[in-house]
């Protein structure tokens, strides 16, 4: 399994180090400029948190079959990919929390620590979803579906938290985007549920995946 | 054979009772094989006739619908112990997604999985072909993508390397070096090698064995020599060639006709051979292993 996290290390690091490289880029146009696209980016960080670690698990996918051509377990690159898509999307919370609490400007919508889960539950359960998907063939349309579904689904809880702390006129019962609160606690399940059956259909379905190059 | 010891140390690999099918269609059939260490050998057939299915299968890449694969007594599927000494360098497709990663990680996931990788024959292949380590395998040339394929198999340095139309992108000229290159490798190493190839003649006389894959059955598994001298060409006037043929009870494998003139592509031994050579109103000629291959594999497709 170390061999494989090595090569994910590898062929990722260097889109993490870009995409860290972004966040301080925006920080700093942020708290240095008054150019409105900084804070326009500063903005969008929650949808990214939620579908960039499935984007990158699908990339992922992608090296853990170059890995299994050359003779890597399937359970090491199943375990491994699960990982690695937790530590994405760990990663994507806590830029998402440092750039937006160290903007230090009215614009730029404030996350809170207890927005977190709200943000990792669905980002994890996207990444099941793609690791589900990647193992059906292409151009299937059971395929496709997923993807549509899911993609549509992140952007469309990411966009929601934003509105939720940007704008004025929204219903008190959206408030606190937490897991304490009714709402947040509804989607997360309608999340965390299928996620839960999506990975044991993933590691059930990983066992006699084909190795494709 | 090889004078050196075979790094597999005496483990054959041994495929038993395969079965395979993609929906209806049953490509492998009850099949039976085994590789044995310090050989070279080709495995010729048709399109469709599950040569990539089954050398996948034998490496833990495919799935079967039954039976076993096993090197050294051991199954192979998902065994670490086994699969770091099999190699399967398949061909690089610019159009599959991976095609977008660069030559250099290609071989650097080579380098991390396979246990006996040698990574300064990596390099010096790599730069024997001209190839850019930093391009992208997408942007490759189909000759290019097959020289990495040949690299990653020359230095996995595995036991067992098996490979999938290696010959298939490149020109004539680079076909021969790469022939040489697996015949110098495998008098140095007395690695096992088993390649699939489409063509045919060119590398039958690198070939020590051939085993050659039919409708997902295994008709002939052979040393070359061996497989080549049991057809023969046998051509004369047609009435004499369909008695000679009638009296000694062969039924030939393939036929031309020309006129009154007929050619058979027959199977059989010395003495039958030598029997009908004796016969002065027959010729009988030699056979190249893509006669061979043609003769046994070529039904269905008789013109006229």
């Amino acid at each position: 399994m170390t061999r494989v996290l090595c090569l994910f290390r590898d062929l990722l690091m260097y889109t993490v180090l870009v995409l860290g490289g972004f966040t301080l880029v925006i920080l700093a146009g942020v708290r240095m400029t008054d150019i409105s696209l900084f804070v326009t980016y500063g903005n969008v960080m929650s949808m990214f948190c939620v579908i960039f670690p499935a984007i990158l698990v699908s990339n992922a996918w992608l090296t853990a079959n170059l890995a299994m051509s050359f003779g890597a377990r399937r359970g090491d690159c199943f375990w491994s990919l699960e990982l690695v898509g937790f530590l994405l999307t760990v990663f994507f919370a806590a830029d998402n929390l440092l750039l937006t609490n160290l903007s230090d400007s009215p614009e730029v919508a404030q996350i809170g620590l207890e927005t977190v889960p709200v943000l990792v539950i669905p980002a994890f359960a996207l990444v099941q979803t793609i690791l589900f998907m990647m193992q059906i063939p292409k151009g299937r349309i059971a395929r496709n579906v997923v993807w549509g579904v899911s993609w549509c689904l992140g952007w469309a809880i990411g966009m929601a938290i934003e509105a939720v702390y940007l704008l004025e006129a929204v219903p008190p019962f959206f408030y606190p985007v937490a897991l304490t609160t009714p709402l947040w606690a509804i989607i997360c399940l309608i999340f965390a549920v299928p996620g839960i059956v999506f990975a044991v259909l993933a590691w059930r379905n990983m066992k006699k995946v084909v190795v494709q190059l | 054979m090889s004078d050196k010891t075979n790094p597999a140390g005496g483990r054959v690999l041994r495929a038993e009772g395969l079965c395979k099918s993609y929906g209806k269609q049953q490509v492998l059939h009850d099949l039976n094989l085994t590789i044995e260490p310090g050989c070279v050998y080709g495995l010729i057939g048709r399109n469709g006739a599950g040569k990539t299915t089954l050398l996948s299968i034998l490496t833990g890449q495919n799935t079967m619908d039954s039976g076993k694969v096993t090197y050294g007594g051991e199954p192979v599927w998902e065994n670490p112990k086994v699969l770091g000494d099999l190699c399967f360098a398949r061909e690089l497709n610019a159009t599959a997604e991976t095609a977008q990663i660069r030559v250099k990680d290609y071989l650097r996931a080579g380098q991390l999985f396979c246990p006996h990788w040698d990574k300064d024959m990596a390099d010096s292949l790599i730069k024997k072909f001209g190839i850019d380590p930093k391009k992208s395998i997408a942007k490759l040339s189909k000759g290019q993508m097959s020289m990495v394929t040949i690299t990653a198999a020359m230095a996995s340095k595995a036991p067992i390397t098996i490979l999938d139309e290696p010959a298939a992108g490149l020109d004539v000229i680079m076909r021969e070096k790469f022939y040489r290159m697996l015949l110098e490798e495998y008098a140095a190493t007395g690695r096992t090698f088993l390649v699939s190839t489409h063509i045919i003649e060119e590398a039958s006389g690198v070939f020590e064995r051939v085993i050659v894959l039919d409708e997902g059955h295994i008709i002939a598994d052979r040393p070359t020599e061996e497989l080549i001298d049991e057809f023969r060409y046998v051509s004369g006037e047609k009435t004499a060639l369909d008695a000679a043929l009638s009296a000694h009870g062969v039924q030939p494998l393939q036929v031309q006709e020309l006129g009154a003139h007929k050619m058979a592509a027959v199977r059989g031994d010395a003495a039958l051979f030598e029997a009908l050579a004796a016969d002065p109103a027959l010729t009988v000629a030699g056979m190249n292993l893509q006669n061979v291959f043609v003769a046994l594999c070529g039904h269905g497709d008789e013109e006229g």
